[in-house]
């Protein structure tokens, strides 16, 4: 964990162990399984859902700034309280959590590294009992958006200059192959392929079998010297939803300590769509 | 009334807070498998491609009634909720008698807006293999 540029934003199992209990702790479940939470998850846990809870419900977008201060005063978090993250399938939803907590400014944002996966395989307790925290007076202090989020409008400027994507979907939905598979319900998106000269490097490479993250030497392996992204320069993350290149995004921005990654969250879903968007297969 | 009908009305009759609750318990309901069955299940025909869980089914007639095996994991709650569904109404279900799955199940079940189209994906794609299976094993035009 050492090597990593930020290895403060990491929290072990066993940290979480210790910590489950500290008033200045909150520990947030946030899981692909929309049940998954209620079957079982670390005592003392509150869940968020990305969707439910996070997703404005009208419009495609985030929550607007002060429905944000009210989810998390509910939740009983406050402004300066540390936040752990964890989830199922890789932390890959703890990391879409952590990114939209960003959103919103939230300073002590970690991910317990591992997830619920690691937690499970370790023999360590669940509960299904749903903890109350007293409400808190959340505020949202600074707005990240500019910094970590990236529109269309910014992806086409950013394609036309040939800077670098990371495109963190499968080599099949990559490749456009996947809309064309028979029998298969569409996500929604009309076009197959991928933005010009993104570069595909599936999100859960950055993780090892037991869901922690490759080391920071593998991970310079497979993302500077295998898909050739350089610390410095701009990036744009996508996958369909921005789900998937949340976790890149964590992992080049946290664990890498390249500073200018966005998230692009109307991905594919939105460029596939797009009437003229310029599409590579 | 057919028992998938059954179990929709049970569902659209639930406070659309507690639905999730009821698939909750629907999926604890789903049998354990024996091992040689598991065994047999976990084939690459018998997975779902579409499911970012492992899933396997089989579905297939004895003597006439309609059988359904599954295999997902604990830590896929919801798609094992919504299999356990099926099982539980056209299992063991006479042919002759065997109603179709709509393919909105989700909506009918009154599930679609909480569950959300963007993590849909998988369950409508078991939806519509069982369906297509059935269709397969000539019970139903």
């Amino acid at each position: 964990m050492e090597n990593y540029k930020h290895p403060e934003v990491l929290v072990t199992t066993d940290w979480v162990a210790e910590h489950k209990n500290d008033p200045d702790v909150r520990i947030v479940e946030s899981d692909e399984d929309i049940l998954l939470y209620e079957t079982g998850h670390i005592p003392n846990t509150i869940k968020i859902d990305w969707q439910n809870d996070l997703q404005d419900p009208l419009i495609r977008d985030y929550l607007p700034p002060e429905q944000f201060e009210k989810l998390l005063a509910g939740k009983g978090i406050a402004s300066e309280s540390k936040v752990v993250f964890y989830g199922d399938k890789n932390n890959w939803w703890a990391c879409y959590a952590f990114w939209a907590f960003k959103l919103y400014g939230h300073k002590n944002c970690l991910i317990m590294d591992g997830g619920r996966q690691k937690w499970i395989s370790e023999g360590r307790p669940l509960t299904k009992d749903v903890p109350h925290f007293p409400k808190t007076k959340y505020q949202v202090s600074q707005l990240n958006e500019k910094s970590i989020r990236a529109f269309r409008e910014k992806v086409i400027l950013h394609t036309r200059a040939k800077k670098a994507l990371i495109d963190v979907r499968s080599p099949q939905e990559f490749s456009g192959e996947l809309l064309h598979m028979e029998n298969y319900p569409q996500e929604g998106a009309l076009r197959g392929g991928h933005i010009p000269q993104a570069q595909n490097v599936p999100w859960a490479k950055a993780v090892k079998d037991d869901g922690t993250f490759r080391s920071y030497e593998e991970l310079i392996e497979i993302y500077q010297v295998g898909a050739k992204l350089k610390a410095e320069e701009d990036i744009i993350a996508y996958c369909r939803i921005g789900e998937r290149s949340a976790h890149t995004w964590f992992v080049l921005t946290y664990l890498l300590g390249y500073p200018k990654v966005k998230n692009y969250d109307g991905s594919w879903t939105e460029w596939g769509n797009m009437v003229r968007a310029p599409i590579e297969r | 009334m057919p028992k998938l009908q059954e179990i929709i009305k049970e569902f659209q009759e639930t406070d659309e807070d507690f639905r999730l609750d009821l698939l909750l318990d629907y999926s604890e309901k789903l049998p354990h498998l024996p091992e040689e069955i598991q065994n047999h299940l976990r084939q690459e025909q018998h997975q779902i491609p579409e499911c970012q869980t492992p899933v396997y089914l089989e579905v297939f007639t004895q003597n006439q009634h309609l059988k359904i095996r599954a295999e997902v994991p604990p830590e896929s709650p919801t798609v094992r909720g919504i299999i356990s569904i099926l099982f539980s109404a056209l299992d063991s279900c006479l042919l002759k008698n065997l109603e179709e799955i709509p393919i909105d199940l989700l909506r009918r079940l009154g599930l679609d807006k909480k569950i959300g189209t963007l993590r849909s994906h998988g369950i409508n794609a078991i939806v519509h293999r069982i369906r297509h299976e059935i269709k397969q094993l000539g019970a139903i035009e």
